[in-house]
């Protein structure tokens, strides 16, 4: 049987479809690895932005904490210096120790005129 | 061809897959797509409210301290904790650590903190007033021992106020409730300046007021309370309660008050309430003792009786009804207005001068001088005398006392006798004792006043004297001070300081109940300042409702002395007169 070779279907040479497909491919990764670019630079600098701003935040926080804590060892202090200055706890303590109040102290004052001066 | 037919569906194939991932992917960003914008519309069409300051985190001020005149804290404030804890963090392992630190730190019983810790609760409270050296102490523990975690406890701190010592002048410091609300006293009067502001950092919140981004927009720090400084100096106010809390124990006084002002400022040096209140166990306080809380001095009427002697005869001398050398006839009793009024057993004197007519605190004496004046003049006096009307001093809930006038269907001519030696007329200690100050202050009356100065973190604002009025003329004044003085020498020893010259009253007052007095009662007082010639202190000593024949100078006088030397030793005022001639 005698083929007639131009009845013979043939496969597409793959070289040819892979030079149309390539030269088609490379503009679009071209755009698209631009379009990626421009968007992972303008994320990174969000990104950044962010990190930089919730860092700022965190710092802020903390020493609004450390502002807060101050305050309340401030305030416990104060309380505390309040308890030791009680005059009635010191007068005890002057007591315990001895002491007695003054009874009857007068403040004179006294001139003196010495003589031979005008 | 076989192959070439395989291909060509496996290819079909591959961009069907394809194409299924695809819309898959779409679907999925688009149900993502669908929920954001779901979000945001019922965001935007439901109003929800962004930056809400109500619901933002709210950071409280701390409340300012209250100091004496010479810096010295009265009240001041001490951290406190809610502490809490989350048994269903802890591991099982730990649980002997924890139950050691809730017992040997937080006090618990073992068998009571073993139940808390087995509960598995998310949440179980500790205590509500856990000390901070507690607090400090369990945080310290935790970062030692490796296996605790400070994680596992909720610490909520406030502030709670702290006295130094909280039986000192209770009633004018006030106290702060529970709710944060404040009464009474030096901390309801200043409590817009003790309270500070409240600082805020706003939160981005939706309707149901759950926070979708915290710590949204503007910090505001909140701003501390301010600084009050009294003018009360603590020292003296502790002589003061002292001498009155002997006083209410020898003479079995119902309520008693000690009052010290420089007339020359209007400062209250010391202002002695009893009895007062511990302001640590206020809750031991019941219904009826709004006495023992509230400032009787500022806030409690009394009738004064001869107390009011030398301000009816300054009265009569600036109004020019009699003149200082004049003298009258003491007949034991007169007339006013169809009423008999006479002297205290009825005692006639004779020809007496004012000196004398003070001394021996003659009725009818007074009764002559306001008959003399005329209603019109006499009322009029006392209105500039401050009777009958607040002073002004920096304390809530000032009463203005009764006096019953001529344009008062009330007021009868007999009043015109009987309120002339302080019968039938009522007026607060302060009262009387912003009168005195006026006399000792040259005829001008300054406003009574406790704080000096508030000092708030970024200034003091200071708290300058202020005229009321002048009441008399320099003469007048120093008229009946002379006149004061010398019938204090006559007849008030009682009441005198050797070394140094004062000028002084005392009076016996009735107890009125029911429109009739309590013969089986008084209340006896001293009033005077002094030293003379330029008077520093005002002392105002009233006892109420004692128990038999109480005269206030038998009972009030001795302790106006007392008072008086430990301010002259105090504030180091040099004798005015040799001490071996003054006695």
């Amino acid at each position: 049987m005698k083929i007639n070779r131009d009845s013979v279907p043939t496969i597409p040479s793959e070289g040819g479809g892979r030079q149309g497909a390539t030269s088609l491919n490379v503009g679009r990764i071209v755009y698209v690895a631009s379009l990626v670019l421009a968007s992972g630079l303008a994320a990174m600098l969000l990104l950044r932005q962010a990190d930089d701003i919730a860092s700022l935040k965190y710092d802020i926080r903390v020493l609004i904490n450390r502002q807060e804590t101050l305050r309340r060892l401030r305030t416990d202090l104060e309380g505390r210096i309040a308890a030791q200055e009680s005059v009635e706890r010191i007068l005890e303590l002057g007591e315990a120790w001895g002491y007695a109040s003054p009874d009857g102290a007068r403040e004179i004052d006294l001139v003196y005129e010495l003589a031979g001066q005008p | 061809m076989g192959a070439v037919v395989a291909t060509s569906g496996m290819r079909s194939q591959l961009a069907q897959e394809t194409r299924r991932r695809i819309t898959f992917l779409g679907i999925c960003l688009a149900v993502i797509g669908l929920v954001l914008t779901v979000r945001v519309g019922y965001w935007q069409l439901r109003g929800v409210t962004f930056v809400d300051p109500t619901q933002s985190l709210v950071l409280q001020p701390l409340r300012g301290s209250i100091v004496d005149a010479n810096g010295r804290y009265l009240v001041a404030n001490s951290v406190i904790y809610t502490v809490g804890i989350s048994p269903h963090l802890l591991r099982e392992d730990d649980r002997e650590g924890y139950l050691r630190l809730l017992t040997e730190v937080l006090g618990m019983e073992a068998r009571e903190a073993g139940t808390v810790l087995d509960s598995r609760q998310p949440y179980v409270q500790l205590g509500t007033e856990v000390p901070s050296a507690t607090v400090d102490e369990l945080l310290r523990r935790c970062d030692e021992d490796q296996y605790l975690t400070a994680s596992v406890f909720r610490l909520d701190p406030r502030q709670q106020r702290v006295y130094a010592d909280p039986r000192l002048m209770a009633s004018v410091l006030g106290m702060v409730l529970s709710d944060g609300e404040a009464a009474y006293g030096i901390e309801q009067q200043y409590d817009a300046a003790l309270r500070g502001q409240e600082g805020q950092w706003a939160s981005l919140i939706d309707e149901t007021g759950q926070a979708v981004l915290a710590e949204w927009g503007e910090y505001r720090s909140p701003r501390d309370g301010a600084q009050v400084v009294l003018t009360i100096d603590r020292n003296v106010q502790l002589e003061a309660e002292r001498l009155l809390t002997e006083a209410l124990d020898t003479y079995e006084a119902l309520r008693g008050n000690i009052l010290v002002l420089d007339p020359r400022t209007g400062a209250v040096l010391a202002m002695a309430n009893l009895p007062g209140v511990n302001l640590e166990t206020l809750e031991e306080l019941q219904t009826g003792d709004f006495w023992r809380v509230a400032n009787t001095a500022a806030s409690a009427i009394y009738e004064p009786g001869s107390v009011i002697k030398p301000i009816t005869l300054a009265a009569a001398l600036e109004t020019r009804s009699v003149l200082p050398t004049d003298t009258y006839d003491d007949r034991g009793e007169m007339w006013v207005g169809g009423r008999r009024v006479a002297n205290m057993g009825d005692v006639p004197y004779g020809q007496l001068n004012w000196t004398q007519m003070l001394a021996r605190s003659a009725n009818v004496g007074a009764a002559h001088l306001a008959a003399t004046m005329g209603p019109a003049r006499f009322y009029e006096m006392l209105r500039r005398f401050g009777f009958g009307d607040v002073t002004g001093v920096d304390l809530p809930l000032e009463a203005q006392g009764l006096m019953r006038v001529p344009n008062m269907d009330t007021w009868h001519m007999s009043d015109l006798a009987t309120n002339s030696y302080g019968q039938g007329i009522s007026m607060t200690p302060l009262q009387v004792a912003v009168a005195y100050a006026a006399l000792a202050n040259d005829g001008v009356m300054m406003r009574p006043h406790l704080v000096a100065e508030v000092r708030w973190p970024d200034g003091v604002q200071r708290r300058e004297p202020a005229v009321l009025r002048r009441v008399l003329s320099p003469q007048v004044a120093d008229q009946v001070g002379e006149i004061m003085a010398e019938a204090m020498e006559l007849g008030m020893e009682n009441a005198m300081v050797a070394g140094y010259r004062f000028a002084g009253k005392s009076g016996t007052a009735g107890v009125p109940r029911d429109g009739e007095y309590d013969h089986r009662l008084a209340t006896p007082s001293f009033v005077g300042f002094g030293p003379l010639p330029e008077p520093r202190f005002v002392i105002l000593v009233k006892l109420e409702e004692v128990v038999g024949d109480a005269l206030g100078l038998e009972v009030a006088a001795p302790i106006f002395r007392e008072m008086a030397t430990y301010l002259l030793d105090y504030y180091r005022v040099p004798a005015s007169q040799p001490l071996a001639e003054a006695g």
